[in-house]
C-alpha cells in the first residue's frame, strides 16, 4: 500500500500540477478536495483522467469551509448536506473513493449539545444512506479540538455505529485525535474507510511526520491488517516537495508499507 | 440619541412581551432580530410598536451565514437569506437593517480575494436594500478569526469599494473595544455614515457583557459623549444573560440615561 497525499497539503498548487507532483514524489494516490475542483464538467473530467493516466488512486474530501451539516440555519444545513451528496455523486461518476466528510458542529456556543447531536445524526443518516444508494464508500471524520466541534473521540464516532451500512464508515484522523489528547486511539465500532495522518505538537495538527510529535502509530499498525482503504498524508499547506518526500519515507519505514 | 434594546437581550420572552417590556422600561427603540419576528404578524408588530412609540430597527441573521464565503453554494444561500431579511425589514417599516459582513474562512485565499468577495456581496445587498427603502448598515466586527471588517478604516474602505448611495454602518461599542480605546476609535467614525449603534460592556476580547457588569472595561460615559457630538440615531442595548432579560432592560436604560444626564 502506497500512501496518498491530500490536496490540502498541496494547497495553492493548481490541481493538475498537484497530480504530477504527487506522482513525482512517489505517492500512490491523491485525495482531492472538492473546493479545489474546477467548475466545468470538462475540466473535472480532464483532472480525473490525468489521475488515472498517472495510475494514482483517488479519494475525495467533501467541501469544508463554511459547511456545517448540523447548522442551526436550515438553509445552510441543507446546502451543506447537498454538497456532501454532490461529492458522493462525483465519486460514483468517476468510480473513486472513499469520500471523507466532516461532521457538523455547533452554530453557537449557547446551543444544547445533546439536541445538536440529534440534528447531526439525522444529517449523517441521510448521507450514509445516500452513499449506499450510490455505492460509494464514505468516512465520517473525527475533528480537532475546537470549541464548537462535536465529534472528537472514538466514543463520539461510535455514536453513529447503529447507522452502519456496507458503505458507511469512518475516517480516522490521527492528528485530530492527538489535539484532543488521544495519541493511540482504539479501533472504532464502524469500519475504517480512510486514515488521515500527520504529526501534532502543542495542540497543532497537520505537521510533517519526520519532525516528531504526539501521534503514535501502535494502533494504526494493527488496523492495517486486512485494511484496503487509504492512508492519507495531510499536512498544513507547505510548498516544499522535500518535506512531502521525507514524510512519505517516514511513513513507509514506520508502518512497513 | 434614541435608546433601544435588542430582542436578543429579551429572548426569554415571547416577542409581544419583549416589545411591551422595552416600552415599559422607557426605551424609544427596539431592534428586531429577523429570526424573532416570525412570532407575530408584521402588521401586529408595526401596530404595537407604533402605539408604544418604539422606533424599529432590524438585525439580519448571523449564525452559520457568510456572505463572503469562497464556497459558492454557501455564499448564494447566505445572500438569499439576507435579501429575504431585508424584505422583512421593509415589511416592518424598519429604517435601518444591520448586516454582519462576511468572514475569510479559507486560509489559502488572499485578502484581496476576500475583499473582492465581500465587496460584491455587500454591494448586491445594498442595491436590494435601496430598492426596498431600507438603510443597510454594515457592522464593524470584533477581532475574531476570519473577521476582517473591524475598524472604522475597514468600514470606510468597504463603503468606498461598494460605492452604493445610502449604504451605512453600525458601530458596535463592545466590538470596538476589542481593537483599542473606544473613544479614540469613535473619533474616527465621525466621517462615516453611521446608521445604528450597538452598546454593551466588554472585558479583554470578550464582548457583550451587560452594561452594568463590574468586569466591564469600557468607559461608556466617555463613549456616549463622543458619540453625541456627531450621532443622534438609535443606540441599541446588547448583552444577554439567561433569565436576566428584564433586569438587564431595567438597569441598562437607567444607566444610559444617567450617563447622558451627567454629561449634560
Amino acid at each position: 500500500m502506497k500512501p496518498v497525499i491530500s490536496m490540502s497539503t498541496l494547497r495553492g498548487i493548481p490541481v493538475k500540477d498537484s497530480i504530477a507532483l504527487a506522482r513525482e514524489c512517489g505517492f500512490g494516490g491523491i485525495e482531492i478536495q472538492m473546493d479545489y475542483l474546477p467548475e466545468t464538467e470538462e475540466e473535472t473530467d480532464a483532472i480525473f483522467q490525468m489521475a488515472r493516466d498517472a495510475k494514482l488512486r483517488v479519494s475525495l474530501h467533501a467541501p469544508c469551509g463554511d459547511i456545517n451539516i448540523s447548522a442551526l440555519n436550515r438553509g445552510i444545513r441543507e446546502e451543506s448536506i447537498r454538497q456532501v451528496m454532490q461529492t458522493i455523486d462525483l465519486a460514483a461518476r468517476y468510480k473513486v473513493g472513499p469520500v471523507t466528510f466532516h461532521p457538523g458542529r455547533l452554530s453557537s456556543a449557547r446551543e444544547d449539545r445533546e439536541e445538536k447531536w440529534q440534528v447531526l445524526r439525522r444529517a449523517v443518516s441521510l448521507i450514509s444512506r445516500y452513499a449506499l444508494e450510490k455505492d460509494v464508500f464514505v468516512g465520517l471524520e473525527n475533528m480537532e479540538a475546537r470549541k464548537k466541534e462535536l465529534v472528537l473521540s472514538v466514543d463520539d464516532l461510535n455514536r453513529f455505529a447503529d447507522l452502519e451500512n456496507p458503505r458507511f464508515g469512518v475516517t480516522m484522523d490521527l492528528s485530530h485525535f492527538a489535539t484532543n489528547g488521544i495519541t493511540d486511539p482504539e479501533r472504532p465500532l464502524l469500519p475504517i474507510h480512510n486514515i488521515h495522518i500527520s504529526q501534532s505538537r502543542e495542540g497543532k495538527p497537520h505537521l510533517p511526520m519526520q519532525d516528531g510529535g504526539s501521534v503514535l502509530t501502535g494502533a494504526l499498525k494493527q488496523w492495517l491488517q486486512n485494511y484496503t482503504g487509504c492512508i492519507v498524508l495531510e499536512l498544513k499547506s507547505i510548498r516544499d516537495p522535500e518535506i512531502y518526500r521525507k514524510s512519505l519515507e517516514w511513513l513507509k519505514k514506520e508502518l512497513a508499507l | 440619541m434614541l435608546f433601544g434594546i435588542s430582542t436578543k437581550v429579551l429572548r426569554d420572552y415571547p416577542l409581544e412581551d419583549a416589545i411591551y417590556i422595552a416600552a415599559d422600561q422607557g426605551y424609544q427603540a427596539i431592534e428586531l432580530w429577523v429570526d424573532d419576528v416570525h412570532q407575530l404578524h408584521p402588521d401586529r408588530i408595526i401596530q404595537l410598536t407604533d402605539r408604544l412609540g418604539l422606533t424599529r430597527t432590524v438585525h439580519l441573521l448571523t449564525e452559520d451565514l457568510n456572505i463572503a464565503s469562497f464556497n459558492p453554494g454557501i455564499r448564494k444561500e447566505s445572500l438569499r437569506q439576507q435579501a429575504e431579511g431585508l424584505r422583512c425589514a421593509a415589511q416592518l417599516g424598519a429604517g435601518a437593517a444591520t448586516l454582519h459582513p462576511g468572514r475569510k474562512t479559507a486560509k489559502t485565499r488572499t485578502m484581496e480575494e476576500a475583499w473582492a468577495c465581500q465587496t460584491e456581496a455587500v454591494r448586491e445587498l445594498a442595491w436590494v436594500a435601496g430598492e426596498l427603502g431600507v438603510t443597510l448598515c454594515v457592522e464593524g466586527m470584533e477581532k475574531l478569526n476570519g473577521e476582517f471588517i473591524l475598524s472604522c478604516e475597514d468600514l470606510a474602505a468597504l463603503l468606498a469599494r461598494c460605492d452604493v448611495p445610502g449604504l451605512s454602518v453600525t458601530l458596535d461599542i463592545a466590538h470596538l473595544h476589542t481593537l483599542g480605546n473606544v473613544q479614540t476609535l469613535l473619533q474616527q467614525a465621525k466621517a462615516l455614515p453611521v446608521g445604528n449603534v450597538h452598546i454593551s460592556q466588554s472585558r479583554g476580547s470578550k464582548p457583550h457583557l451587560t452594561l452594568f457588569d463590574p468586569a466591564g472595561e469600557i468607559d461608556c460615559r466617555g463613549a456616549l459623549a463622543v458619540l453625541d457630538t456627531f450621532y443622534q440615531k438609535t443606540v441599541i442595548v446588547e448583552g444577554y444573560v439567561s433569565g436576566q432579560g428584564l433586569e438587564i432592560a431595567r438597569r441598562s436604560i437607567r444607566q444610559l440615561e444617567t450617563m447622558l444626564e451627567d454629561r449634560i
